[in-house]
């Protein structure tokens, strides 16, 4: 009987048959699915346990691997400066606890429906780092699926890229899903190295998308990567058809990813360490900055002195402007009235609004000069205005709050002058 | 000057005005009602009793009392009470019991607009301060910040929100709500008599959706649903929720005295039947209310007629500078232009505001003292909500029903107590269409895959779901089906129409400081934003100049002219399956799923004031089309008939059906279709076509297959009955004396009556 024949008499059956006599018993039990072999023969391992199945493909790495143009090996030097200096950092991955870096792949961006296919985890062993990657085996695999990471098992601090916003509640949200049949998910310590990014580049990059990341900094090049936002149709296709071409294509894109997550890593607590000019100005002054907002000052400070001294009055000119803040908090007025003209000369835009409130500040209340904060301050009215339209914003009435006390300061000063002098 | 008259004191003019008193057809009063009260319930707790003594409340209506032992006796109810009559302490109170007994305890409240959620929310605040609890209440809707969304997941006691966010924000992430779910006590659901039709069909699958995930989190909420007097507010709260509801009726809220005034404007036209036009009407009634000081709230049908009017009324005050007692108010303004209009009708600034059926629901804008209906809104529901704006506590009321020269209206100004009888419309929904089954099946299998053996909410569905995974959505394992595509399927799936996509309106008056003044649904769109329409928006006119259909956009620019413009749309059908047949004596009458395709064909310019036509023009745009269920009845040519006679009768007949189905099977006159054709597409013989006007169906035209042998006669003693010569409008439409088509008319209405002789 030819193939078109037994299809054609398949199809009559379907028709006639309501579907509820179509379940047999058999399915009911648990299947594994018909592909199998040829997943096998790709490459990943498939684990029958007593919940379920799922495939797993482990790659290992000597720790004298390298990755773009970063040897995995620095990871530990990184952790223990980060740990000994600056315990409380948010790139610390705290002492004693276990870690790993982190990403999945998902059939689609939002909502209850969307499911991970992949888990991909990067861990510490001897020697190197084990990459494990965890596929669902099919839809209905996931307890089996999710079970088989250590995530309930064990608190780690999880390293991951955008993971605050994406990976990890699309975990969470799993394990919602399955909460009937799955134990408790542990509370993780995270860290985004997406954030770390934006707190380091700020104003340096365009995007802060991965592949830019590895391109610009990383010295990472992906050939025949396939675009992250075909893994959904891939998986359901490898699911369907059985072929796991593509879907190996995914995995080297999940791995790929994880082993720029620990050089980006690496590469973000050098630049903490080192100081060295491999950067330019702004990044060192961000850094400095991040510092600031974390309330560790010295640091802050030692970064802006480091900007300050290295770069070109121009680039340093933010720099000096923070220099000049902690100079103030120091009680140092007249060091710090110096940093703050010296920053005046190149800083535009809104910081230069500062500097001069800075500025005027330090004449009105600390050096009592009051026709010079008076000159600064409408210097930076009329600066104010040309950056700024809004007629009623609340720093115009600030500044023209402080433009009428210096005026009326100055008069009373004067009044008293000729009084003193009416008196001799 | 003329010193202002009190309600009261007008009526008293009018019933010795010579022009006035001819025009009224009937007067109503109704008499002022006592309130009912009960006590306190003694479990209620101190802190809410505090908070109502602290509002000057020291005892319950007896329905909000009602209300409360039904929630602490764990039942789901529906209340049925009128405008003002506090129905929101039907479900605040025990909802704020259940949180202050246990603050673990969730709510949600569903609006059917965002905007009365919001109103809400602040009402409901100022109860919750006053109770000196701490109970987090938070709108949860498109406008709300994502900073603090995550907080009001996870702490809110009450979410107030409306069916679209639920159902393509809320329940697509319910895996973000655990806490919501886990707790959800009671879903308030208010003013269910609004979900009707496709709306509300889709609504009643949202509610088995958010059922179907509650059960998931292992709680099993009561409903609380308010109701405008509908006939069937329970079988429609059962429907919707599918869950068994006790129903309060009564209500204890005090009412003081409503004078309902049927006006009938004069007949301008005595051969033809033909009355001077309502709104021209009502526009003097409107300016004598003005002049006389009473704070009135004009009921205009269209969006164009609240226009007309307030370009009317305007010119009442055009001398005084910046006037903002009059003012229009409907859907397509923008939001903040809303709340300032209302806020200007509580603190009484605006006197006079013209609105379509927008403010029929409980957006507050306080009690006015007159209300103005331009025509019949369509349903007695509509009527009663339209008529409750009007009614201060202490104060008499006016209501003024002006009818317009239709069948509808007619019928009901000659039969006040066809609206005073207090029979309402049955409100249907229709949960078992498939198209509105199938949209929701696909959103319940994205937020919780289906087992092998599911049922789903009533429905039996496991073939539906194998249909489902032959379309390459869902993926049948051991023991599930599970979502198998990278989309969101909420996000394709709209509520409210079948056409989602709103077309925004841009005004480019002055060229650099082009600005957005308003939005418009595609159908309406098709015939108020064709290009050289005459758009008005708050009594300015406007001229469509571009209509960027494939980006829903239209361009328009101010004017100043003295017509405005009325469109014209092309029917054309198709019949897809006939599902019942059934024998006639000279005919079939057939059930089944058609397709309609709607086009606009021309438009004409229309002059205000004579309302002359002065001028057309064609529309070319694309048609929109329509799936529906349809009954239509097909007939041999009579003998001797030609075909433009024919043609011209069945006209007349059809719109003799049309006008009548309404009040035949109480739904809404534009639910339902009648389009008549001399020789059908299908069958070639002559056919009337009376189609449902959803997607999909709503079991209207399936109630007229069953019902069509009661409705012939019925319509053919109103033909007969009417007092015209010729025909008009209120029978079978108006028409030119010298054909005496009305006699035609009947001649064919008695020709269509089957088993005559047998009944």
């Amino acid at each position: 009987m030819s193939y078109e024949k037994k299809l054609m008499q398949m199809k009559g059956l379907v028709k006639k048959k309501p579907f509820a006599d179509n379940i047999k018993k058999e399915e009911l039990e648990m299947a594994l699915p018909f592909y199998v072999e040829q997943w096998e023969n790709a490459g990943l391992k498939l684990i029958k346990e007593e919940k379920g199945f799922y495939f797993v493909k482990e790659t290992f790495y000597h720790s004298k691997h390298i990755h773009g143009n970063i040897g995995l090996n620095k990871l530990q030097q990184a952790k223990q400066f980060m740990q000994e200096v600056y315990p409380t950092h948010p790139l610390t991955i705290a002492k004693n606890s276990p870690f790993c870096f982190y990403d999945i792949e998902t059939t689609g961006l939002k909502g209850a429906g969307v499911l991970i296919f992949l888990n991909g985890v990067l861990k510490e062993v001897e020697n190197g780092f084990l990459l494990t990657q965890y596929v669902l085996a099919d839809p209905g695999q996931e307890v089996s699926f999710l079970r088989a990471t250590d995530f309930w098992e064990n608190e780690q601090t999880i390293i991951t890229y955008n993971g605050k916003s994406f990976d990890i509640p699309q975990l969470v949200a799993r394990w919602t899903m399955n909460r009937n049949n799955l134990p408790r998910l542990k509370q993780h310590h995270q860290i985004d190295l997406m954030h770390s990014s934006k707190r380091i580049w700020k104003g340096e990059l365009e995007r802060f998308k991965l592949k830019q990341m590895e391109e610009m900094k990383l010295g990472f090049r992906r050939e025949n990567d396939i675009p992250g936002h075909l893994a959904p149709i891939i998986y359901f296709d490898a699911v369907k058809s059985g072929n796991p071409t593509n879907l190996m294509k995914v995995l080297k894109h999940n791995e790929w990813d994880i082993l720029s997550l620990v050089t980006l890593y690496i590469l973000s607590v050098e630049l903490l360490q080192d100081k060295e000019i491999i950067e330019t100005a702004a990044t060192y002054t961000n850094i400095g900055r991040w510092f600031r907002d974390l309330k560790t000052m010295n640091a802050s400070q030692d970064w802006f002195t480091f900007v300050v001294n290295n770069f070109s009055d121009e680039e340093a000119s933010i720099a000096y402007y923070f220099v000049g803040l902690h100079l103030k908090r120091a009680g140092l007025f007249q060091d710090s009235l110096e940093a703050f003209l010296q920053a005046s000369k190149e800083i535009s835009g809104k910081y230069r609004v500062e500097v001069y409130i800075e500025l005027a500040k330090l004449y009105e209340h600390q050096l009592k000069n009051f026709p010079k904060a008076l000159e600064i301050t409408q210097r930076c009215v009329e600066y104010e205005a040309k950056l700024n339209k809004d007629q009623h914003s609340r720093l115009k009435k600030e500044l023209i709050k402080r433009e009428i006390r210096l005026i009326r300061k100055l008069n009373i000063s004067r009044e008293s002058a000729k009084h003193n002098k009416k008196r001799i | 000057m003329r010193e202002k008259k009190s309600i009261p004191q007008l009526l008293d003019a009018w019933k010795v005005d010579g022009n006035r008193f001819p025009q009224i057809e009937h007067i109503h009063t109704t008499a002022e009602k006592e309130a009912i009260y009960a006590p306190f319930p003694d479990k209620m707790h101190q802190s809410i009793q505090k908070a109502l003594k602290s509002r000057g409340v020291n005892q319950l209506y007896i329905h909000q009392r009602l209300a409360f032992d039904a929630a602490s006796a764990g039942k789901s109810y529906t209340t049925i009470t009128p405008t003002a009559s506090g129905k929101s302490l039907c479900y605040h109170l025990p909802v704020l019991q259940s949180i202050i007994e246990d603050p673990t305890s969730r709510a949600i409240y569903l609006f059917p607009t965002k905007a009365l959620a919001q109103d809400q929310k602040s009402d409901l605040n100022k109860l919750i301060e006053a109770t000196g609890e701490e109970i987090l209440s938070y709108t949860y809707d498109g406008d709300t910040a994502p900073g603090i969304r995550q907080k009001i997941r996870k702490s809110g006691h009450i979410v107030l929100t409306n069916p679209d966010m639920l159902h393509s924000g809320i329940l697509p992430h319910h895996t973000k709500w655990v806490t919501l779910f886990e707790n959800l006590k009671y879903i308030v659901i208010d003013e269910i008599h609004t979900y009707k039709g496709v709306f509300g069909s889709h609504v009643a699958h949202v509610i088995r959706r958010l059922k179907r995930i509650c059960a998931y989190y292992g709680s099993n909420p009561q409903f609380i649903c308010t109701s405008a007097t509908i006939k069937n507010p329970k079988e429609l709260a059962e429907n919707l929720t599918n869950s068994a509801h006790e129903l309060i009726s009564q209500n204890g809220a005090p009412a003081g005295r409503k004078h309902f005034v049927f006006y009938n404007p004069p007949i301008v036209h005595p051969v033809f039947n033909v009355r001077r036009s309502a709104i021209l009407e009502v526009r003097d009634l409107a300016q004598e209310l003005y002049i006389n000081g009473i704070q009135t709230i004009v009921f205009a049908k269209s969006r164009v007629r609240v226009e007309m009017l307030v370009t009317y009324l305007q010119s009442l005050v055009s001398k005084k500078i910046n006037d903002q007692t009059i003012r229009g108010y409907r859907g397509g303004y923008l939001p903040s232009e809303r709340r300032t209009i209302e806020k200007g009708l509580r603190d009484g600034v605006i006197r006079t505001v013209v609105s379509t059926n927008a403010l029929e629901l409980g957006v507050d804008i306080g009690q006015l003292q007159a209300c103005i209906m331009t025509g019949y809104p369509g349903n007695i529901a509509s009527a009663w909500q339209q008529a409750g704006r009007a009614g201060r506590r202490q104060d008499e009321a006016l209501i003024i029903y002006v009818a317009q020269s239709t069948a509808l209206d007619q019928y009901v100004v000659k039969h006040p107590e066809y609206f005073l009888g207090q029979s309402p419309e049955e409100v249907r929904i229709h949960p078992d269409n498939m198209i509105i089954l199938m949209d929701h099946l696909k959103c319940a299998s994205f937020e919780l895959p289906f087992s092998l053996t599911d049922s789903y909410a009533e429905f039996s569905i496991q073939e539906l779901l194998a249909f489902l995974e032959s379309e390459g959505v869902l993926l049948r394992t051991s023991e599930k089906w599970h979502w198998m595509s990278d989309s969101f399927p909420a996000s394709n799936i709209s509520l409210r129409s079948a056409s989602q996509e709103n077309v925004i309106i841009i005004d480019q008056s002055t060229p650099t400081k082009t600005r957005v003044i308003g939005e418009m649904d595609q159908y309406s769109a098709m015939t108020l934003l064709h290009e050289e329409a005459i758009y008005l928006h708050q009594g300015t006119q406007f001229q469509v100049e571009i209509l960027d259909w494939e980006e829903k956009k239209a361009f328009v620019r101010e004017v100043d002219v003295d017509y405005f413009t009325d469109a014209n749309i092309a029917i054309e059908l198709k019949v897809l399956s006939e599902d019942k047949v059934k024998e006639a004596e000279i005919g079939m009458l057939r059930f089944g799923d058609i397709i309609v395709l709607a086009q606009p064909t021309i438009f004409k310019k229309i002059k205000f004031d004579t309302h002359d036509n002065i001028g057309s023009g064609p529309i070319h745009l694309p048609p929109i089309e329509l799936h529906t269920s349809s009954t239509w009845f097909s007939f041999d040519k009579p003998a001797g008939w030609k075909d433009t006679l024919l043609s011209d009768a069945m006209t007349g007949v059809s719109y003799a059906l049309h006008a009548f189905i309404p009040l035949f099977i109480h739904c809404d006159s534009k639910d339902i279709h009648v389009v008549p054709q001399v020789k059908s597409i299908h069958g070639e013989k002559p056919t009337f076509y009376m189609y449902d006007s959803y997607p999909g169906g709503i079991g209207l035209s399936e109630r007229m297959f069953d019902l069509w042998n009661d409705l012939i006669p019925r319509v053919t003693e109103q033909v007969e009955g009417c007092t015209c010569k010729s025909g008009c409008p209120a029978c079978i439409g108006a028409q030119d004396a010298e054909l005496d088509l009305k006699g035609e008319v009947i001649k064919l209405l008695h020709l269509l009556q089957v088993d005559r002789h047998v009944v």
